[in-house]
């Protein structure tokens, strides 16, 4: 006979399921195709992670994060970055007001870091000095000014996006900030039967918007299961080997890794195999980690930490190539 | 209950995955196996049919044991394969996760295993319901796995390439081709070797191989040689111990003029000492050389030809002995047998560097008298007209076309004389770190009395000290009386009055 701690469990992992499947409905009523960037998308929201959606222009990347927006009845604002912006206009700064008795006053205006969803949009265009404003927000979610600190209110979650080609006059992400997304999704250009379905929607009289399924404190119950899900011995080690095994030097390092790659994964490349991992295995419907999960979410979860070196770039290597040959060469540890 | 259902399952696809190893030590090792044995009985047959007995030098063993080799080796490499896959270790959860993979159960048996097994206390109430939950999979599972019978994936039966057949067939036959070579006393006969053998595929060989010139002269050679000349001549073929060279390579020395290729002189002499390893050694050794030489006398042919016909006629005419290569002092119809007490390869080389000299000399006074040597003539006058281009500086260029002096202009301008002038001053003014100091001052209000005016007056004190120029003498003379007639009243007796602008110099001695 079942247990009821069993029965809850699986009374939790079906209403993930839930929740997860009409979010995914609800931003699919704007966003046609790109499957896996929406997974990716609501994964990270799941874990509390943050994503770089890295994709050519016109691909949907900042309408996604909208109807994401949408979707989730949470805080959700918009920072187009610039070349011109400070940290201040994005963490907020004081200003002179009028008072009410007459004269004026010092008051703290929030900057736009303060919501719960952040898109924020073309975040390479930025300088380094405004995108390191958005490292205290990613990792310890408060924003510290001055004297001042404001704790940012759970679920938080930023989504920048980047394009990939249009280089000038932007600014690489520095490798701090790259490690603090838990995804680098790449998108790609919809298939073929997704472009009559884009036209349809888009250029017609109707304008199509998602509809408010969820709220955040259902985001952090959801948050709650997925961090439950255990992981089993054998799985924990292939993560730690996989992460490992990008670093050079390592004992888990291949050939490629040896020679190509310039700086490998943090530690925090591990917990984000794991955490996305759990996602997946609820997805599939099992309880506990597994091998192949690890292996479904690596290439996002390492793909952007992975520092290809000169060497590498001059070969023509990418980190999709290392993180390929890695999940090839790294074996799945058999217990005794 | 689940965990008797795992470890009954581990116990039974340890077993079937240990049969498993096996068969995958056992194919992956019957291929190399095979090839190694073929390799090195493929190696005796070789040798063999080259006419290489075993006994002797680098194979100094009988066949019986190469044999055993040949087959022995790739069976021990067999035994070790497999018997080391047996003695692999296999892990439950290694069992279990085979049979995970093969049931397609998303490693539930692997993980229920790890979490009966592990120690680490569960956080918070909804996990532990994850981790029963994994396990109750795992325990239908476990029935599943039980029901369907503990078949692992049979590996799949690739069929035997033709090839490895073939290779078998072929191990088999080279076994019973050399079973029969192998005399009851365990020594080996060489394939070929039956009595005249040797003789006749010297023979044979020579006939084949020997180039056609030689082939004319031979047979009159043959008539002239007594049977005695003939058995004296083979014996140095048959006798290991021989340091003559072989004929091979003094006869490739001999017929090198004749355009006849060094290469196939080396192989007829091979395939002619059918005795010893060092003979064969002595043969490459000659054989390498004489491929030298013949590069050498090439070159030196070519540079001959080119000045003129008549010249190379009147030396082909009046050299016989030299050869048409240049370098060997023999005719070239001269027989091989008359040049047996020719010098060795390196004094000969020294010969020939003589004789180059001489050929040089030759060569002059053929032209009319001595000329210079070519070696020191000068080359050809630059007459690069650039001036070198960007930073990089080519010192034959200066623009004259010449050996001049070095020369920046061109045309006209360059037969404008002109003083070169710098363009600017090099050098910095002030060479040295510059300091510069802040202080912070604070400003303060000072004192400054105005100084009332006053009309000038003469000095009240003395001066002070003036300084004393070193005043000659007659100068010092001179100013005294100057001011002394200046304060003397005009038109007193008995004082003289010294115009200042005309001062008496004394003159110099």
């Amino acid at each position: 006979m079942p247990k009821k701690q069993a029965v809850d469990a699986r009374k939790a992992a079906e209403e993930f399921r839930a929740v997860h499947d009409k979010i995914k409905a609800a931003v699919q009523e704007v966003i046609v195709g790109q499957e896996e960037v929406i997974e990716a998308v609501l994964a990270a929201l799941f874990v509390g992670g943050h994503v770089l959606l890295e994709g050519v222009p016109g691909l949907g990347k900042t309408i996604l994060v909208r109807s994401l927006g949408e979707a989730v009845e949470v805080a959700f604002s918009r920072i187009q970055f610039t070349p011109d912006m400070m940290p201040a206009d994005i963490q907020g700064t004081s200003i002179l007001v009028d008072a009410d008795g007459g004269g004026h006053e010092v008051q703290f205006q929030q900057g736009p870091l303060v919501a719960n969803l952040v898109l924020a949009d073309e975040i390479n265009r930025a300088t380094p000095k405004t995108q390191s404003a958005l490292l205290e927000a990613m990792q310890e979610k408060q924003i510290s000014i001055g004297k001042r600190t404001i704790h940012l209110e759970e679920p938080y979650c930023v989504l920048a996006t980047q394009n990939p080609v249009e280089q000038e006059g932007t600014y690489p992400l520095p490798e701090a900030q790259l490690d603090r997304f838990l995804f680098k999704v790449v998108v790609g250009y919809p298939k073929e039967e997704d472009y009559r379905e884009i036209l349809q929607r888009t250029t017609g009289n109707v304008e199509s918007r998602a509809s408010a399924v969820s709220h955040g404190k259902e985001i952090l119950a959801m948050r709650e299961i997925v961090r439950a899900v255990p992981v089993p011995e054998h799985a924990e080690t292939y993560a730690i080997h996989l992460v490992m095994g990008t670093q050079p030097g390592s004992a888990f390092a291949p050939g490629i890794v040896e020679e190509n790659v310039l700086l490998g994964s943090s530690p925090r490349g591990a917990q984000a195999l794991i955490l996305a991992a759990k996602v997946r295995a609820l997805l599939a419907g099992r309880f506990a980690v597994t091998c192949e999960d690890i292996q479904d979410v690596a290439p996002d979860v390492l793909r952007h930490r992975v520092i290809i070196n000169f060497q590498g770039q001059a070969e023509g290597f990418t980190p999709d190539d290392v993180v390929r040959e890695l999940l090839d060469q790294v074996s799945v540890p058999v217990g005794v | 209950m689940l965990e008797a259902d795992l470890r009954m399952l581990a116990s039974e696809a340890e077993g079937k995955l240990r049969e498993r190893n096996y068969e995958i030590a056992l194919r992956a090792t019957l291929r190399p196996a095979l090839n190694l044995g073929l390799l090195l009985l493929s190696l005796y047959v070789l040798l063999l049919l080259m006419g290489r007995a075993f006994g002797h030098g680098l194979f100094d063993y009988p066949l019986w044991l190469g044999l055993a080799l040949g087959l022995g080796w790739p069976a021990l490499l067999l035994v070790w394969r497999v018997s080391a896959a047996l003695r692999q270790p296999i892990g439950r959860l290694q069992s279990l996760r085979a049979l995970d993979e093969h049931l397609d159960l998303g490693e539930r048996l692997q993980t229920a295993a790890e979490f009966l097994d592990c120690q680490r206390p569960a956080g918070s109430a909804i996990e532990v319901g994850f981790r029963q939950a994994t396990l109750e999979d795992a325990a239908v599972a476990a029935l599943a796995a039980k029901k369907r019978g503990l078949s692992l994936p049979s590996l799949p039966r690739s069929e035997v390439p033709p090839r490895l057949v073939w290779a078998f067939a072929l191990l088999i036959l080279l076994t019973f081709l050399l079973l029969p070579r192998i005399d009851a006393t365990g020594t080996t006969i060489p394939i070929g070797d039956d009595g005249q053998g040797q003789a006749q595929a010297d023979t044979e060989e020579d006939g084949t191989e020997r180039d056609p010139l030689a082939m004319h002269q031979r047979p009159r050679e043959d008539k002239e040689e007594t049977p005695q000349v003939e058995a004296a001549r083979l014996e140095p073929k048959r006798g290991s111990g021989s340091k003559e060279e072989p004929e091979s390579s003094r006869q490739s020395k001999g017929s090198a003029g004749m355009g006849r290729p060094t290469e196939s002189a080396g192989s007829s002499g091979a395939s002619q000492s059918t005795g010893s390893p060092s003979n064969q050694a002595q043969t490459s050794k000659a054989g390498k050389a004489s491929k030298k030489k013949q590069k050498k006398r090439k070159t030196k042919e070519e540079k001959k030809r080119k000045p003129n016909k008549a010249r190379k006629e009147e030396e082909s005419g009046s050299t016989v002995g030299k050869g048409a290569a240049g370098g060997s002092h023999r005719s070239p119809s001269a027989s091989t047998w008359s040049s047996k007490d020719q010098v060795s390869s390196d004094e000969e080389e020294a010969l020939e560097e003589e004789d180059e000299v001489d050929d040089e000399t030759d060569e002059q006074e053929a032209r009319g008298g001595v000329q210079p040597q070519l070696r020191d003539r000068r080359p050809p006058v630059n007459r690069d007209l650039s001036i070198g281009f960007g930073s990089g500086k080519n010192p034959d260029a200066n623009g004259r076309g010449g050996p001049s002096e070095q020369k920046k202009s061109r045309g006209v301008a360059s037969l404008v004389l002109g003083v070169p002038i710098p363009d600017h001053i090099k050098g910095h003014p002030n060479p040295g770190k510059t300091k510069i100091t802040q202080e912070k001052v604070q400003p303060s209000a000072e004192d400054a009395p105005a100084i009332p005016a006053e009309a000038r007056t003469p000095a009240k004190k003395a001066v002070g000290p003036m300084a004393d120029p070193q005043m000659n003498p007659w100068m010092r003379e001179l100013v005294r009386r100057y001011f002394l007639s200046l304060r003397s009243p005009v038109g007193k007796p008995g004082e003289t009055r010294v115009p200042p602008s005309q001062p008496q110099i004394p003159k110099k001695d």
